[in-house]
């Protein structure tokens, strides 16, 4: 059973099997609501501020972070917690600059993607193509490690074999996102947020109780190695500030949370949005920071044997220190991150094959709805057979994941949206310099061809040069007032 | 600063790849901080001005460089030895990084909210975007049927 733990008891599977079948209902009660491309892509714009707001969060929170984040955490110590903590900054940044350009943005066109608004942006469609071409790359890595991941927790749950686990978690992610599109998702992810918070809260206080305290927990931590406990924990000093960097400004250039500000029901909705996202994601970054720190202190005060697998820090302390029913609505909080966010990834996929790569070749593809629902499948099928059968692949591309979705669409669509001088040119520069420094720095560095100095992170230093790029070329070729390439109704949107 | 954001935002980001080449880690705050500040100016700015967000903006970037600075300067008097002492459950440097650099943020989506209204969006904004989005209903008023 590859030594993943096995948590099936009757509490934990009755809770599981609820949580599956909300899920089920909810993509049921969106079918007969999904009708129009806008229904299935961004819910017909007729989402409130919360549920918008938990699912923009919920959609960021993958199944890593409450797997990879507390086992970073028992291996490295606060190192990680500059991934995290920068959420909370992230998104009211995000707020400021995407929040109304994009809004207005679906006011002024009909746009249901984000290569839909590159495209209106530059008046370009190869800006359009390049942009569908870094999201499907990043989606198809993101997809792949959601499917690993969903295996994993299946597998923990049920105690089936990981194949099964995987294609029974799949089923029902793809019948509630072919059913319902994106419509299914937001409620889902609303419901799944909801989830997470409650569960990172449970686990906080629970981690404090049988940690005896924070004091006790950093001293017992700091007795196994005083670096854990420093601010910048066992990494280097430029992991933890180029993590930050990351996450604080590739936040906004996350595609399944930057669609989601299209889908409100008028502009006014997005007021709280920002900072309510914020919240309830720092709730759940209470369970990353302190369930590994509680397990390291737990080894070190001989209480608990070392992990031989950090990955393992969540569920070992769910099997060992919490009562079934808390282990039993993490364990579906877990589900829920990998569940939401895979469900984003497949209506943006679906989007970019049926929608986006099309439209770049000025062609348009008839019955939208149905053909994405087809494309969903595709997508499901190829990122299973990806995830079972080419490992080597879906763990680069799902390292590179983030940081190229933050490279190709802060520079292009996040300062594009809030900078008049930028050019389609510069638009397709920076997207092409971003996607090779991730793929190329990243394979360099796990074939030890070439490492990037000071433990600098690549995703980091890639979207720095996509910025680099984006704005030097913008600055060459256009000067500044010369507006002669924005469209009247575009300009209105950038100078609101 | 707003007529310049490309330029400074440019600068920002060169500053950053250099001091992530020379690990010059204690500078590396600085042009980061100088990136976040001039990257919410850009969001936030209307023909040119800031408005009531040219406080928020003041005051995000003091503050981040007293946090960066504190965080720093603690972490430099004691860098790998065992804690001297803590506070509310951290070493000092460590909750410097907890309580301010994390949550202290947060503060700037209530800032957001706060100047929505008269601000981020105002009425005659939309006024002027209703013209254009009367024509994209006639132009694109094309529901595909599932």
């Amino acid at each position: 059973m590859s030594g993943v733990p096995i948590l099936n008891t009757p509490v934990t599977l009755s809770i599981a099997i609820l949580y599956l079948l909300v899920c089920l209902g909810i993509g049921v009660w969106s079918y007969g609501r999904t009708k129009t491309a806008a229904d299935y892509f961004i819910t017909g714009q007729t989402i409130g501020l919360w549920v918008v707001s938990i699912a923009a969060f919920s959609a960021i929170m993958s199944g890593f972070g409450f797997v990879g984040g507390p086992g970073l955490t028992y291996q490295f110590g606060t190192s990680s917690l500059w991934i995290t903590f920068a959420q909370a900054v992230a998104f009211p940044m995000a707020w400021f600059l995407l929040a109304k350009r994009m809004r207005l943005m679906a006011e002024v066109r009909n746009v249901l993607s984000l290569p839909d608004a590159v495209a209106a942006r530059y008046r370009s469609n190869g800006a359009r193509f390049w942009m569908a071409v870094a999201l499907l790359f990043g989606i198809l890595g993101y997809l792949g490690t959601q499917v690993q991941a969903m295996g994993v927790v299946m597998q923990t749950i049920f105690g089936i074999d990981l194949v099964t686990g995987a294609l029974i978690g799949l089923a029902i992610l793809t019948i509630y996102t072919m059913m319902g599109g994106i419509l299914a998702g937001v409620y889902t992810d609303f419901f799944q947020g909801v989830i997470m918070v409650f569960a990172s809260v449970a686990i906080f206080l629970w981690c404090m109780s049988v940690g005896g305290g924070m004091t006790n927990i950093s001293h017992n931590v700091a007795l196994a190695d005083p670096k854990l406990i420093g601010p910048f924990g066992g990494m280097s000093i430029m992991t933890a500030l180029t993590w930050y960097f990351l996450f604080a400004i590739g936040n906004a250039g996350q595609p399944h949370m930057a669609t989601k500000l299209y889908m409100t029901k008028d502009i006014y909705r997005l007021k709280w949005g920002g900072f309510i996202s914020a919240v309830a994601y720092a709730l759940c970054a209470l369970l990353w920071m302190s369930l590994g720190l509680t397990m390291r202190s737990l080894v070190q005060a001989g209480q608990h044997a070392p992990l031989k697998n950090p990955d393992l820090t969540a569920v070992t302390f769910l099997m060992e220190y919490t009562p079934e029913v808390l282990a039993g609505i993490v364990l579906a909080g877990l589900m829920a991150a990998i569940m939401s966010t895979g469900n984003s990834f497949l209506n943006l996929g679906a989007a970019a094959i049926v929608r986006d790569i099309p439209q770049a070749f000025g062609k348009k593809i008839e019955n939208e709805v149905f053909w994405a629902r087809i494309a969903t499948l595709g997508l499901v099928v190829v990122s299973t057979f990806f995830a079972l059968y080419m490992k080597t692949l879906v763990a680069l591309l799902g390292v590179f994941g983030w940081g190229t979705f933050a490279a190709a669409v802060v520079p292009v669509v996040v300062i594009g949206l809030n900078w008049k001088r930028g050019t389609a040119a510069a638009a397709m520069a920076a997207i092409i310099v971003g996607l090779v420094a991730n793929f190329t720095l990243e394979i360099m560095a796990k074939y030890n061809v070439y490492k990037l100095p000071n433990g600098a992170v690549v995703g980091a230093v890639a979207t720095m040069l996509a910025i680099v790029v984006y704005l030097a070329v913008s600055i060459i070729q256009k000067k500044p007032g010369d507006e002669s390439d924005l469209d009247p109704d575009i300009k209105e949107v950038l100078e609101a | 600063m707003v007529k310049y954001s490309g330029e400074l935002l440019l600068a920002a980001s060169l500053g950053m790849l250099l001091c992530v080449w020379l690990n010059w880690w204690v500078i590396f705050p600085l042009f980061m901080i100088l990136f976040f500040v001039i990257y919410v100016a850009m969001g936030a700015e209307r023909k040119g001005k800031l408005g009531p967000a040219a406080p928020i903006l003041w005051v995000m970037g003091i503050g981040y460089l007293v946090l960066f600075y504190l965080l720093i300067m603690l972490y430099k008097a004691n860098p790998t030895g065992m804690p001297k002492s803590y506070f509310l459950g951290f070493p000092p440097a460590t909750a410097v990084l907890v309580y301010g650099i994390w949550l202290l943020p947060l503060l700037l989506g209530v800032a957001y909210a706060l100047i929505f209204d008269n601000w981020i969006i105002k009425k005659e904004d939309l006024e002027r975007l209703q013209v254009h989005s009367w024509k994209k209903k006639e132009k694109e008023s094309i529901s595909i049927k599932g």
